[in-house]
């Protein structure tokens, strides 16, 4: 029991806890206060960000995500202010299809049997500094901004799993017996608190944007074994055990961004993006981990564990209003990519993304991404 | 318009209270040219009048414009973390210049297509009773970009042995050499761009570059 329990553990902090620091859009450049906080106020002008995405497979992951934020400049203050909202859903199967015909036929109409649901919102305060030349104080070479930013959230998580999950994992041959199935619910409930500091660097062309944000984890799982028997077509489950533990997390990320045009405001500008990130857990649980675990993926220790989690290169063009490019975003197993075509001017970003496999009519991938920004 | 002495104090008021069109102002204002004994009055009604309203847009030019007041440097924060900076980057540098021993004979050959002979030859070994300097003599030469010189540094090593029968021994590893500098397209140093110092604000402000709005 504890070796499962450590194995949906794993499962709970690599798969599905990812918590969600970094953007899980295609378009990152298009939400920028979750970007890194240091964006708040980055403007002149007042900006409304909403963005949207849902992707569904017949075979892999699914999920969507919605993202809504407000940021200004207080200009008396020197300060840029942020809010934001993130609605993160994430769907995976952990029964192996195989052996799905012998689970009941209530759970055989499920279409996803892991479910994670998140919600987070969070508060920015960006103050800038300029940084000029000494023989002209009022021209500005760059513009630097450190941020602290607070964030809450909550996510909750419903899963089903069998005896195959635990062989994918640890390659430890199991035997079935085709008389019954063994399987076990988990579930675990989820609070996060999460704050950190944040970078920017600026001038017309370059941007460079740091983000590191500590997260304190706060959850309570539970888990039951059920047991059904395939000939009298009855379920028994054990009595659910229930555990509260606490881990933390830390997660650095780093963007840079340049653009390649005579004046920022010329007919053709071309800016690339390239970002990455990743993620360090202390404090876990895991007593011991078995040697023939999938280390390698995992990259696990005793009680810790780091991976580079997030991966993001963009290239951006603009022609007069038109926008177009292609994007690529990792973020954990999850892939947000596709072609990109856009609209802008000077109160309205529009940008949508659609999955390179868009003009498949019969692709098992599916991929929409919506991100616009209003500035008044 | 016909402007009536009468009527002088009446669009004076008018003028100060902003009633006149262009036309009038202009006229009322070249009679009180005319007739300077009306400046008196003119510059009473206008250092009586008070403006209610600024209607003169701002542009945002003030803040540029004005001056902010400064704090003097004892009052910064900076100055007491910054001073003992300062301070240890001084001493520091100046124990590398004062420690560093003098160079001598280093010559940068910038003339094209020379050759350079360095032929220091010692007809004979004097024998004195002095320690053994043996002065050895390397080359270098760095490679630039296509159009920086190329230059030949030769450095000199000094060393001292103690004995007591000596002699005055100079290696010249250039001996008999031809040093031949062939890029022979600039023939002077390149003279470094003065950088630009820069200043950080220790104060927000909202003056500041946005974002580029193709990001």
């Amino acid at each position: 029991m504890t070796a499962i329990r450590l194995l949906l553990y794993i499962l709970f902090v690599s798969m599905c806890t990812s918590l969600y620091a970094q953007v899980q859009f295609a378009q990152v450049n298009q939400l920028p206060t979750l970007l890194s906080p240091s964006m708040a106020g980055s403007k002149e002008q007042k900006r409304i960000i909403i963005g949207a995405n849902n992707y569904t497979s017949n075979n892999e992951n699914a999920g969507s995500n919605i993202a809504i934020g407000y940021d200004q400049m207080i200009k008396k203050i020197g300060c840029g202010i942020g809010v934001y909202y993130l609605q993160n859903n994430f769907k995976e199967n952990l029964i192996n299809e195989n052996d799905l015909i012998k689970f009941p036929e209530d759970t055989r109409k499920t279409k996803y049997y892991t479910i994670e649901n998140q919600k987070t919102t969070g508060i920015c305060i960006a103050p800038k500094y300029n940084i000029t030349f000494k023989d002209n104080p009022y021209k500005i070479k760059y513009t630097f901004s450190p941020s602290i930013f607070i964030e809450l959230g909550k996510s909750t998580n419903t899963m089903l799993c069998n005896p195959s999950f635990e062989y994918k994992y640890t390659n430890t041959p199991v035997y079935y017996n085709w008389t019954e199935v063994n399987y076990y619910k988990y579930s675990y409930n989820n609070t996060f608190f999460r704050s950190g500091l944040g970078v920017q660097l600026n001038n017309k062309k370059l941007i460079v944007l740091g983000k590191i944000a500590f997260t304190r984890n706060s959850y309570s799982e539970q888990i039951s074994y059920t047991t059904f028997l395939i000939s009298t077509n009855t379920e028994s489950e054990t009595q659910p055990k229930t555990a509260n533990s606490t881990f933390y997390a830390v997660e650095p990320t780093l963007h840079l961004g340049y653009t390649f045009s005579k004046e920022t405001n010329t007919s053709f500008a071309f800016t690339p993006i390239l970002g990455i990130g990743m993620i360090h857990y202390f404090n876990l649980d895991a007593q011991s981990i078995q040697s023939d675990s999938d280390k390698s993926r995992y990259n696990i220790t005793q009680n810790e564990l780091s991976e580079i989690n997030y991966v993001h290169a963009s290239a951006n063009a603009r022609y007069k209003k038109l926008l177009f490019g292609a994007a690529y975003t990792k973020y954990k197993s999850a892939v947000y990519n596709g072609v990109t075509l856009g609209f802008q001017n000077d109160h309205v970003k529009l940008m949508c993304t659609m999955n390179f496999d868009f003009y498949k009519a019969y692709a098992d991938f599916h991929k929409m991404e919506f991100t616009t920004g209003f500035f008044f | 318009m016909n402007i009536q002495p009468d009527d002088i104090e009446a669009l004076i008021f008018d003028f100060h209270e902003g009633n006149l069109s262009a036309l009038e102002k202009s006229e009322l204002l070249n009679f009180i040219h005319l007739y300077p004994e009306y400046e008196k009055d003119f510059a009473l009604w206008a250092q009586s009048y008070v403006p209610t309203n600024n209607s003169i847009d701002e542009y945002g030019l003030t803040k540029f414009l004005l001056h902010e007041s400064t704090k003097p440097w004892y009052k910064k924060p900076l100055t007491y973390l910054g001073a003992p900076l300062l301070l240890a980057l001084f001493l520091s540098l100046s124990v590398a210049v004062f420690n560093t021993p003098n160079k001598q004979n280093e010559p940068i050959y910038t003339k094209p297509k020379e050759t350079i002979n360095i032929a220091h030859q010692v007809s004979e070994s004097k024998k004195i009773e002095t320690p053994i300097i043996k002065i050895s003599r390397s080359s270098k030469s760095q490679n630039y970009t296509k159009k920086t010189p190329k230059i030949l540094t030769i450095k000199d090593t000094v060393e001292i042995t103690k004995t007591t029968s000596a002699s005055i021994i100079e290696n010249d590893t250039l001996n008999s050499k031809n040093v031949v500098i062939d890029n022979t397209e600039v023939s002077t140093t390149k003279t470094s761009t003065k950088k630009r110092k820069l200043n950080f604000s220790i104060s927000p402000s909202g003056s500041f570059i946005p974002t580029n709005p193709n990001f």
